[in-house]
Protein backbone atom coordinates (compact mmCIF):
# COMPACT_ATOMS: atom_id res chain seq x y z
CA UNK A 1 0.00 0.00 0.00
CA UNK A 2 1.10 3.67 -1.19
CA UNK A 3 1.20 6.25 1.95
CA UNK A 4 -0.94 8.38 0.10
CA UNK A 5 -3.70 6.29 -0.25
CA UNK A 6 -3.17 5.19 3.44
CA UNK A 7 -3.45 8.52 4.34
CA UNK A 8 -7.21 8.90 3.41
CA UNK A 9 -8.06 5.27 4.78
CA UNK A 10 -6.62 6.67 7.95
CA UNK A 11 -8.75 9.74 8.55
CA UNK A 12 -11.87 7.25 8.24
CA UNK A 13 -9.99 4.83 10.20
CA UNK A 14 -9.80 7.34 13.40
CA UNK A 15 -13.05 7.54 13.39
CA UNK A 16 -13.91 3.71 12.97
CA UNK A 17 -15.58 5.04 8.70
CA UNK A 18 -13.55 2.99 7.32
CA UNK A 19 -15.19 -0.46 5.47
CA UNK A 20 -13.80 -3.40 7.06
CA UNK A 21 -13.14 -5.07 3.54
CA UNK A 22 -9.61 -2.22 3.64
CA UNK A 23 -8.86 -2.41 7.12
CA UNK A 24 -6.76 -5.15 7.21
CA UNK A 25 -4.45 -4.17 4.56
CA UNK A 26 -4.25 -0.98 6.56
CA UNK A 27 -3.11 -2.56 9.60
CA UNK A 28 -0.71 -4.21 8.05
CA UNK A 29 0.72 -1.10 6.32
CA UNK A 30 0.95 0.55 9.99
CA UNK A 31 3.21 -2.13 11.72
CA UNK A 32 5.51 -1.09 8.43
CA UNK A 33 5.18 2.51 7.90
CA UNK A 34 6.55 4.62 10.88
CA UNK A 35 4.93 8.05 9.43
CA UNK A 36 1.89 6.38 8.61
CA UNK A 37 1.99 5.40 12.30
CA UNK A 38 2.52 8.82 12.94
CA UNK A 39 0.03 10.64 10.75
CA UNK A 40 -2.82 8.16 12.58
CA UNK A 41 -2.00 9.51 16.00
CA UNK A 42 -2.06 12.95 15.01
CA UNK A 43 -5.50 12.33 13.36
CA UNK A 44 -6.21 10.58 16.96
CA UNK A 45 -5.14 13.85 18.73
CA UNK A 46 -7.35 16.15 16.95
CA UNK A 47 -10.57 13.64 16.57
CA UNK A 48 -9.63 13.85 20.67
CA UNK A 49 -9.58 17.50 20.60
CA UNK A 50 -12.81 18.45 18.54
CA UNK A 51 -14.85 15.44 21.06
CA UNK A 52 -14.09 17.25 23.96
CA UNK A 53 -15.08 20.81 21.53
CA UNK A 54 -17.87 19.34 20.86
CA UNK A 55 -19.20 18.11 24.43
CA UNK A 56 -18.13 21.56 26.20
CA UNK A 57 -19.46 24.02 23.24
CA UNK A 58 -22.87 23.53 23.56
CA UNK A 59 -26.14 25.95 22.51
CA UNK A 60 -27.20 27.81 25.28
CA UNK A 61 -31.21 26.11 26.01
CA UNK A 62 -33.88 27.37 23.27
CA UNK A 63 -36.40 29.69 24.57
CA UNK A 64 -39.46 28.35 26.37
CA UNK A 65 -41.78 29.83 23.75
CA UNK A 66 -40.01 29.10 20.92
CA UNK A 67 -42.91 26.80 19.69
CA UNK A 68 -45.28 30.06 19.70
CA UNK A 69 -42.21 32.31 18.19
CA UNK A 70 -42.13 30.19 14.88
CA UNK A 71 -45.86 30.22 14.68
CA UNK A 72 -46.20 33.80 15.33
CA UNK A 73 -43.33 34.88 12.46
CA UNK A 74 -45.38 32.27 10.15
CA UNK A 75 -48.71 34.17 11.33
CA UNK A 76 -46.77 37.38 10.89
CA UNK A 77 -45.38 36.58 7.44
CA UNK A 78 -48.61 35.35 5.85
CA UNK A 79 -50.16 38.49 6.86
CA UNK A 80 -47.57 40.25 5.31
CA UNK A 81 -48.65 39.09 2.14
CA UNK A 82 -51.94 38.10 1.86
CA UNK A 83 -52.60 38.58 -1.74
CA UNK A 84 -49.98 36.38 -2.84
CA UNK A 85 -51.09 33.10 -2.81
CA UNK A 86 -49.74 29.85 -4.43
CA UNK A 87 -51.26 27.26 -5.87
CA UNK A 88 -49.05 24.42 -3.98
CA UNK A 89 -52.02 25.15 -1.38
CA UNK A 90 -53.79 23.21 -2.99
CA UNK A 91 -51.90 20.43 -2.52
CA UNK A 92 -51.17 20.66 1.31
CA UNK A 93 -51.83 17.77 3.30
CA UNK A 94 -53.41 17.95 6.90
CA UNK A 95 -50.87 17.53 10.14
CA UNK A 96 -52.06 18.46 12.95
CA UNK A 97 -49.37 20.34 14.76
CA UNK A 98 -48.38 22.28 11.41
CA UNK A 99 -50.99 22.96 9.23
CA UNK A 100 -52.63 25.88 10.77
CA UNK A 101 -51.83 28.48 8.32
CA UNK A 102 -52.12 25.20 5.21
CA UNK A 103 -55.78 25.22 6.23
CA UNK A 104 -56.06 28.91 6.25
CA UNK A 105 -54.61 28.77 2.70
CA UNK A 106 -56.67 26.00 1.27
CA UNK A 107 -59.77 27.86 2.24
CA UNK A 108 -58.88 31.07 1.31
CA UNK A 109 -58.29 29.25 -2.00
CA UNK A 110 -61.41 27.78 -1.61
CA UNK A 111 -63.37 30.86 -1.66
CA UNK A 112 -61.28 33.33 -3.43
CA UNK A 113 -58.78 32.08 -6.35
CA UNK A 114 -59.63 31.78 -9.91
CA UNK A 115 -57.79 30.67 -12.56
CA UNK A 116 -60.68 32.32 -15.31
CA UNK A 117 -58.05 35.14 -16.42
CA UNK A 118 -60.37 36.59 -19.33
CA UNK A 119 -62.90 37.79 -16.42
CA UNK A 120 -60.13 39.53 -14.44
CA UNK A 121 -59.06 41.09 -17.73
CA UNK A 122 -62.71 42.02 -17.87
CA UNK A 123 -62.23 44.03 -14.49
CA UNK A 124 -65.48 42.88 -12.93
CA UNK A 125 -63.17 43.55 -9.82
CA UNK A 126 -61.06 46.13 -9.10
CA UNK A 127 -59.87 46.08 -5.24
CA UNK A 128 -57.65 43.39 -4.99
CA UNK A 129 -55.37 41.13 -6.99
CA UNK A 130 -53.97 37.77 -6.75
CA UNK A 131 -50.91 36.47 -7.96
CA UNK A 132 -50.54 32.55 -8.39
CA UNK A 133 -48.39 30.63 -10.29
CA UNK A 134 -50.97 30.00 -13.09
CA UNK A 135 -53.09 33.06 -13.58
CA UNK A 136 -54.21 35.88 -12.05
CA UNK A 137 -57.49 36.72 -10.25
CA UNK A 138 -59.01 39.94 -8.71
CA UNK A 139 -61.26 39.68 -5.94
CA UNK A 140 -63.40 42.16 -4.02
CA UNK A 141 -63.39 41.84 -0.55
CA UNK A 142 -67.02 41.15 -0.37
CA UNK A 143 -67.10 38.81 -3.63
CA UNK A 144 -65.33 36.15 -4.91
CA UNK A 145 -65.05 33.77 -8.08
CA UNK A 146 -65.71 30.25 -7.35
CA UNK A 147 -63.81 28.06 -9.65
CA UNK A 148 -65.13 24.21 -9.52
CA UNK A 149 -61.45 23.18 -9.69
CA UNK A 150 -60.97 23.34 -5.86
CA UNK A 151 -64.43 21.05 -5.42
CA UNK A 152 -61.78 18.21 -5.11
CA UNK A 153 -59.56 18.92 -1.76
CA UNK A 154 -59.74 16.65 0.58
CA UNK A 155 -61.75 17.45 3.26
CA UNK A 156 -63.33 20.49 1.58
CA UNK A 157 -66.95 20.16 0.84
CA UNK A 158 -69.27 22.86 -1.11
CA UNK A 159 -69.96 25.15 -2.33
CA UNK A 160 -73.38 23.54 -1.89
CA UNK A 161 -76.46 24.79 -1.45
CA UNK A 162 -77.69 25.49 1.99
CA UNK A 163 -80.78 23.65 1.88
CA UNK A 164 -79.17 20.19 0.42
CA UNK A 165 -75.98 20.06 2.34
CA UNK A 166 -75.80 17.24 4.72
CA UNK A 167 -73.34 18.79 7.74
CA UNK A 168 -70.62 16.46 9.38
CA UNK A 169 -70.49 16.25 12.92
CA UNK A 170 -66.81 17.10 13.41
CA UNK A 171 -65.37 20.53 13.53
CA UNK A 172 -64.17 22.50 11.10
CA UNK A 173 -64.56 26.48 9.85
CA UNK A 174 -67.61 26.96 7.36
CA UNK A 175 -68.37 29.85 5.47
CA UNK A 176 -71.87 31.15 3.99
CA UNK A 177 -72.20 32.69 0.31
CA UNK A 178 -75.14 33.51 -1.72
CA UNK A 179 -75.17 34.91 -5.35
CA UNK A 180 -76.02 38.38 -5.37
CA UNK A 181 -76.77 38.39 -9.25
CA UNK A 182 -76.88 34.55 -10.22
CA UNK A 183 -78.49 35.16 -13.40
CA UNK A 184 -76.19 37.45 -14.79
CA UNK A 185 -73.04 36.57 -12.61
CA UNK A 186 -73.38 32.70 -11.80
CA UNK A 187 -70.35 32.03 -10.71
CA UNK A 188 -69.84 35.33 -8.70
CA UNK A 189 -70.51 34.61 -4.63
CA UNK A 190 -70.60 36.88 -2.13
CA UNK A 191 -69.30 35.94 1.82
CA UNK A 192 -71.99 36.32 4.39
CA UNK A 193 -70.84 34.88 6.88
CA UNK A 194 -67.63 33.09 8.13
CA UNK A 195 -68.11 30.90 11.89
CA UNK A 196 -66.46 27.25 13.05
CA UNK A 197 -68.88 24.60 12.74
CA UNK A 198 -69.71 24.42 16.40
CA UNK A 199 -71.27 27.92 15.76
CA UNK A 200 -73.22 26.37 12.86
CA UNK A 201 -74.97 23.70 15.09
CA UNK A 202 -76.33 25.96 17.49
CA UNK A 203 -77.11 28.10 14.43
CA UNK A 204 -78.45 25.61 12.57
CA UNK A 205 -82.72 26.00 12.83
CA UNK A 206 -82.03 29.91 11.83
CA UNK A 207 -79.84 28.88 8.54
CA UNK A 208 -81.82 25.73 7.44
CA UNK A 209 -85.05 27.10 8.10
CA UNK A 210 -85.34 30.26 5.75
CA UNK A 211 -88.01 32.64 6.40
CA UNK A 212 -88.48 36.61 6.53
CA UNK A 213 -86.36 36.31 10.42
CA UNK A 214 -83.26 34.81 8.94
CA UNK A 215 -81.40 37.97 7.71
CA UNK A 216 -79.18 35.21 6.19
CA UNK A 217 -81.33 34.11 3.26
CA UNK A 218 -82.99 37.65 2.84
CA UNK A 219 -79.35 38.67 2.33
CA UNK A 220 -79.08 35.96 -0.89
CA UNK A 221 -83.01 36.29 -2.13
CA UNK A 222 -83.58 33.00 -1.91
CA UNK A 223 -82.88 29.34 -0.35
CA UNK A 224 -81.81 28.14 -3.55
CA UNK A 225 -79.04 31.36 -3.86
CA UNK A 226 -77.51 30.34 -0.42
CA UNK A 227 -74.47 28.11 -0.30
CA UNK A 228 -72.14 26.55 2.15
CA UNK A 229 -68.48 26.26 1.52
CA UNK A 230 -67.21 23.58 4.85
CA UNK A 231 -63.16 22.90 5.46
CA UNK A 232 -63.28 20.19 7.65
CA UNK A 233 -60.46 19.68 10.38
CA UNK A 234 -60.72 16.96 12.42
CA UNK A 235 -57.60 16.98 14.43
CA UNK A 236 -57.56 20.82 14.95
CA UNK A 237 -57.60 22.21 18.39
CA UNK A 238 -60.16 25.35 19.10
CA UNK A 239 -57.22 27.55 19.15
CA UNK A 240 -56.43 26.87 15.42
CA UNK A 241 -59.58 27.02 14.52
CA UNK A 242 -60.20 30.44 16.22
CA UNK A 243 -57.18 31.93 14.31
CA UNK A 244 -58.42 30.24 10.93
CA UNK A 245 -61.69 31.85 11.31
CA UNK A 246 -60.16 35.24 12.65
CA UNK A 247 -57.92 35.38 9.52
CA UNK A 248 -60.97 34.39 7.44
CA UNK A 249 -63.43 37.12 8.73
CA UNK A 250 -60.22 39.29 8.06
CA UNK A 251 -59.76 38.59 4.89
CA UNK A 252 -62.86 37.98 3.40
CA UNK A 253 -65.01 40.93 5.48
CA UNK A 254 -68.17 38.44 6.21
CA UNK A 255 -71.48 40.32 5.91
CA UNK A 256 -72.32 38.74 9.60
CA UNK A 257 -69.83 37.24 12.12
CA UNK A 258 -71.64 35.11 14.87
CA UNK A 259 -70.77 37.35 17.89
CA UNK A 260 -72.72 40.84 15.61
CA UNK A 261 -75.54 37.89 15.07
CA UNK A 262 -77.65 36.84 12.45
CA UNK B 1 -39.11 16.26 19.14
CA UNK B 2 -36.74 17.69 16.56
CA UNK B 3 -36.32 21.34 17.91
CA UNK B 4 -33.02 19.86 19.97
CA UNK B 5 -31.41 18.43 16.99
CA UNK B 6 -31.93 20.71 14.69
CA UNK B 7 -30.72 23.36 17.09
CA UNK B 8 -27.64 22.06 17.89
CA UNK B 9 -26.81 20.70 13.87
CA UNK B 10 -27.52 24.80 13.08
CA UNK B 11 -25.06 26.17 16.04
CA UNK B 12 -22.50 23.72 14.89
CA UNK B 13 -22.54 25.03 11.84
CA UNK B 14 -22.29 28.83 12.95
CA UNK B 15 -21.21 28.09 16.45
CA UNK B 16 -23.31 31.57 17.84
CA UNK B 17 -26.73 30.43 19.56
CA UNK B 18 -28.64 33.78 18.58
CA UNK B 19 -27.97 32.58 14.41
CA UNK B 20 -28.55 28.75 15.54
CA UNK B 21 -31.89 29.97 16.63
CA UNK B 22 -33.06 31.87 14.03
CA UNK B 23 -32.14 29.05 11.65
CA UNK B 24 -33.71 26.64 13.67
CA UNK B 25 -36.94 28.91 13.45
CA UNK B 26 -36.37 29.14 9.73
CA UNK B 27 -36.15 25.03 9.50
CA UNK B 28 -39.41 25.28 11.07
CA UNK B 29 -41.15 28.10 8.11
CA UNK B 30 -39.77 26.23 5.68
CA UNK B 31 -41.56 22.53 7.16
CA UNK B 32 -44.42 24.59 7.05
CA UNK B 33 -44.51 25.53 4.09
CA UNK B 34 -43.27 22.64 2.45
CA UNK B 35 -45.23 19.65 4.44
CA UNK B 36 -47.45 19.64 1.27
CA UNK B 37 -44.53 18.77 -1.12
CA UNK B 38 -42.99 16.06 1.84
CA UNK B 39 -43.44 13.02 -0.33
CA UNK B 40 -44.12 9.73 2.58
CA UNK B 41 -41.77 7.33 0.32
CA UNK B 42 -39.17 9.24 1.88
CA UNK B 43 -38.10 9.32 5.75
CA UNK B 44 -38.99 12.42 7.67
CA UNK B 45 -35.87 12.69 9.42
CA UNK B 46 -33.63 12.66 7.08
CA UNK B 47 -35.65 15.08 5.04
CA UNK B 48 -36.02 17.58 8.04
CA UNK B 49 -32.25 17.52 8.51
CA UNK B 50 -31.16 18.36 4.60
CA UNK B 51 -33.78 21.37 5.16
CA UNK B 52 -31.68 22.30 8.38
CA UNK B 53 -28.20 21.57 6.50
CA UNK B 54 -29.45 23.87 3.64
CA UNK B 55 -31.30 26.83 5.69
CA UNK B 56 -27.73 27.11 7.84
CA UNK B 57 -26.04 27.48 4.21
CA UNK B 58 -28.38 29.73 3.38
CA UNK B 59 -27.84 31.87 6.42
CA UNK B 60 -24.27 32.06 6.21
CA UNK B 61 -24.31 32.84 2.90
CA UNK B 62 -26.27 36.19 3.64
CA UNK B 63 -23.78 36.58 6.31
CA UNK B 64 -20.82 36.19 4.82
CA UNK B 65 -20.83 38.02 2.16
CA UNK B 66 -17.61 37.48 0.63
CA UNK B 67 -15.48 36.73 4.10
CA UNK B 68 -12.27 34.84 3.57
CA UNK B 69 -11.73 33.56 7.22
CA UNK B 70 -7.88 33.65 8.34
CA UNK B 71 -7.14 31.07 11.45
CA UNK B 72 -5.50 33.94 12.83
CA UNK B 73 -8.80 34.92 14.01
CA UNK B 74 -8.56 31.92 16.00
CA UNK B 75 -6.05 34.46 18.68
CA UNK B 76 -2.30 35.70 18.46
CA UNK B 77 -0.59 33.51 16.27
CA UNK B 78 2.63 34.99 18.27
CA UNK B 79 1.22 34.04 21.81
CA UNK B 80 0.62 30.04 20.20
CA UNK B 81 4.38 29.86 20.17
CA UNK B 82 4.89 30.99 23.61
CA UNK B 83 2.15 28.41 24.56
CA UNK B 84 3.71 25.79 26.00
CA UNK B 85 0.62 23.45 26.67
CA UNK B 86 -0.14 23.39 23.41
CA UNK B 87 -3.49 23.21 21.33
CA UNK B 88 -5.66 21.96 24.41
CA UNK B 89 -4.33 24.68 26.85
CA UNK B 90 -4.85 27.03 24.59
CA UNK B 91 -8.59 26.29 23.96
CA UNK B 92 -9.04 26.00 27.68
CA UNK B 93 -7.86 29.86 27.62
CA UNK B 94 -9.96 31.02 24.78
CA UNK B 95 -13.77 31.38 24.55
CA UNK B 96 -14.68 27.59 23.26
CA UNK B 97 -17.79 29.61 21.88
CA UNK B 98 -17.10 29.54 17.77
CA UNK B 99 -14.45 27.83 17.69
CA UNK B 100 -15.90 24.78 16.09
CA UNK B 101 -17.49 26.74 13.63
CA UNK B 102 -14.72 28.35 12.73
CA UNK B 103 -12.76 25.04 12.26
CA UNK B 104 -15.68 23.97 10.06
CA UNK B 105 -15.28 27.24 7.88
CA UNK B 106 -11.82 25.96 7.22
CA UNK B 107 -13.84 23.37 4.88
CA UNK B 108 -15.94 22.80 1.67
CA UNK B 109 -19.22 23.27 2.37
CA UNK B 110 -20.32 19.03 1.52
CA UNK B 111 -16.95 19.05 3.53
CA UNK B 112 -18.32 21.09 6.70
CA UNK B 113 -21.96 19.07 6.27
CA UNK B 114 -20.37 15.95 6.65
CA UNK B 115 -18.21 16.48 8.73
CA UNK B 116 -20.41 18.51 11.48
CA UNK B 117 -23.12 15.37 10.92
CA UNK B 118 -20.67 12.55 11.49
CA UNK B 119 -17.79 14.50 14.09
CA UNK B 120 -20.28 16.25 15.98
CA UNK B 121 -23.82 14.84 15.63
CA UNK B 122 -22.80 11.34 15.88
CA UNK B 123 -25.09 10.37 12.46
CA UNK B 124 -23.50 7.00 10.92
CA UNK B 125 -22.45 6.91 7.41
CA UNK B 126 -25.19 5.51 5.90
CA UNK B 127 -27.29 8.22 7.83
CA UNK B 128 -25.52 10.68 6.26
CA UNK B 129 -25.92 9.27 2.95
CA UNK B 130 -29.68 9.41 3.31
CA UNK B 131 -29.47 13.29 4.39
CA UNK B 132 -27.53 14.53 2.05
CA UNK B 133 -28.92 12.37 -1.07
CA UNK B 134 -25.37 11.12 -1.96
CA UNK B 135 -23.39 7.86 -1.82
CA UNK B 136 -21.71 6.47 1.36
CA UNK B 137 -18.39 6.37 -0.66
CA UNK B 138 -19.12 10.43 -1.36
CA UNK B 139 -19.69 10.77 1.97
CA UNK B 140 -16.16 8.91 3.46
CA UNK B 141 -14.40 10.84 0.65
CA UNK B 142 -15.64 14.20 1.87
CA UNK B 143 -14.91 12.86 5.51
CA UNK B 144 -11.58 12.31 4.78
CA UNK B 145 -11.08 14.91 3.52
CA UNK B 146 -12.54 17.26 6.24
CA UNK B 147 -10.18 15.48 9.15
CA UNK B 148 -7.41 15.66 7.01
CA UNK B 149 -7.97 19.43 6.57
CA UNK B 150 -8.46 19.87 10.06
CA UNK B 151 -5.99 17.94 11.23
CA UNK B 152 -2.97 20.19 8.75
CA UNK B 153 -4.66 23.03 10.27
CA UNK B 154 -3.83 22.38 14.16
CA UNK B 155 -0.65 21.03 12.91
CA UNK B 156 0.09 24.11 10.91
CA UNK B 157 0.01 26.52 14.03
CA UNK B 158 0.66 24.34 16.88
CA UNK B 159 3.95 22.70 15.88
CA UNK B 160 3.37 20.74 19.57
CA UNK B 161 0.30 19.16 17.60
CA UNK B 162 2.63 17.53 15.41
CA UNK B 163 5.81 16.33 17.47
CA UNK B 164 5.86 12.54 16.02
CA UNK B 165 5.99 9.39 18.84
CA UNK B 166 9.65 8.60 19.28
Amino acid sequence: MKCLRAEQQLALFVGGDLPESETAELTAHLESCRACANELERLKRAQELLGKLARSDQPDPLPADFSGQVLAEIQKRRLDKPPFISLFAIRIRWKPALALSGAVLVILLAIGVTRDLRQSRRGLFANRTLKTRQSLTVVNPGEVLWSAKFHFIRNLIGPARLTEVTIPDEPGIYAILHKPDPVNRPKIFAVTFIGEKSELSSLSESLLKPGPGNRLFTRAGSPDSAYIVLYLLPESTEEQRRQIKEALIARYEPDFTHNGGI
Amino acid sequence: MYSPRIYSIAYHLTGNSADAQDIAQEVFIKLHGALDRFNDQYRFAPWLYRLTLNAAIDYQRKQAHGRELQFSEFGNPGAIADNHGGPEAWFEKTELLGIISRLTELLTKKQSRVFVLRDLQGFSTPEIAKILQCSEITVRVHLANARTRIKNALVKFYPEFAADNP
